[in-house]
């Protein structure tokens, strides 16, 4: 890699735009650099934010046109992937919930907050509710069974 | 990783906006019913497992309120408001309030969901009752399980 590709490529990491390849590309090119340290500034910099060898911090130069940048400015991050990461999060949470709260063999009646724990006095609970609406239940049907009857009649005085 | 956390977020408003339309407004009070009324006589029944499996139900849960008519009113309330959403109904009314109604709920997950319910101080009784039943029974089944009672 020529000095240039170099600077190029060290200018797009301070600038966040290098992918995982590019980085250790660069890493790679920092490390087998042999200028000595002060002849080239930005490789001098970008060695020191990758940890790449030590450093011995060298007065800058007086013909430096580069400004000091110390820490590699990171990408904004995105609102919705932090809500997206959070929304997960949540998911897991109601679905564990969700499961812990699946019937598991219940059998159990309250009759003003005392409870009825007796197998069979809770069936017999249970079906004198279930009997109370057959009854509603037939009592619907018959009224439907009436309704259509007198409709019935008054189709025939119309004939 | 963008169109990752997309279709996450996609799958995420498909899944809330599925339990938002499971989620009955009867739960909470058969869940977790009380009266202010002293007098006020309360019955809940709650029942799963092994005991339904002859009648291919997975959950069984009632209420039954006498003497407090502000509590049988939000059971009325809580039943029209699901009944709104039931995928078929048969109701009855008395003196333009919900008298009977039986209706059949959309389904959660593979397990059919029916309310019942009855106002039977319209016709010279004391209860309201709401009773909810969740289950692989299909309608037919279940009107053939009241019938049998």
């Amino acid at each position: 890699m020529t000095d240039k590709e170099l600077h190029l490529l060290i200018e797009r990491y301070f600038e966040a735009e290098t992918s995982i390849a590019e980085e250790r590309e660069l890493r790679k090119a920092l490390a087998s650099h042999s200028a000595p340290v002060g002849t080239d500034p930005l490789i001098d910099e970008a060695k020191a934010v990758m940890g790449v060898t030590a450093v011995i911090s060298a007065p800058q130069s007086a013909t430096s046109s580069r400004p000091p940048r110390k820490t590699r400015r990171l990408a904004p991050p995105v609102w919705w992937q932090s809500a997206a990461a959070v929304a997960i999060i949540a998911i897991l949470v109601t679905g564990i919930i969700h499961i812990n709260r699946a019937p598991r063999g219940e059998c159990v009646a309250y009759l003003n907050g005392r409870e009825i724990s007796d197998r069979d006095a809770v069936m017999n609970m249970m079906f004198s509710d279930l009997s109370e609406m057959e009854a509603a239940s037939a009592s619907l049907q018959n009224e439907i069974s009436d309704d259509f009857s007198d409709i019935a009649i008054a189709f025939e005085d119309i004939d | 990783m963008n169109r990752f956390l997309t279709m996450l977020t996609l799958i995420l408003i498909t899944s809330l906006s599925a339990i938002a339309q499971q989620k009955l407004a009867i739960m909470p009070l058969l869940d977790n019913a009380t009266s202010t009324n002293p007098s006020a006589e309360i019955a809940s029944v709650e029942v799963s497992g092994k005991q339904l499996k002859p009648h291919n139900l997975s959950i069984y849960k009632s209420l039954s309120v006498s003497g407090d008519a502000a509590l049988a009113e939000k059971m009325e309330r809580a039943v029209m408001h699901d009944g709104t959403s039931a995928e078929s109904r048969e109701v009855s009314l008395r003196d333009g309030r919900l008298y009977f109604g039986f209706y059949t709920m959309p389904p959660a997950g593979k397990e059919n969901r029916y309310i019942f319910y009855l106002n039977a101080t319209l016709a010279g009784g004391t209860k309201t009752t709401i009773i909810y039943m969740q289950g692989k029974a299909g309608e037919a089944s279940i009107k053939k399980m009241i019938k049998k009672q």
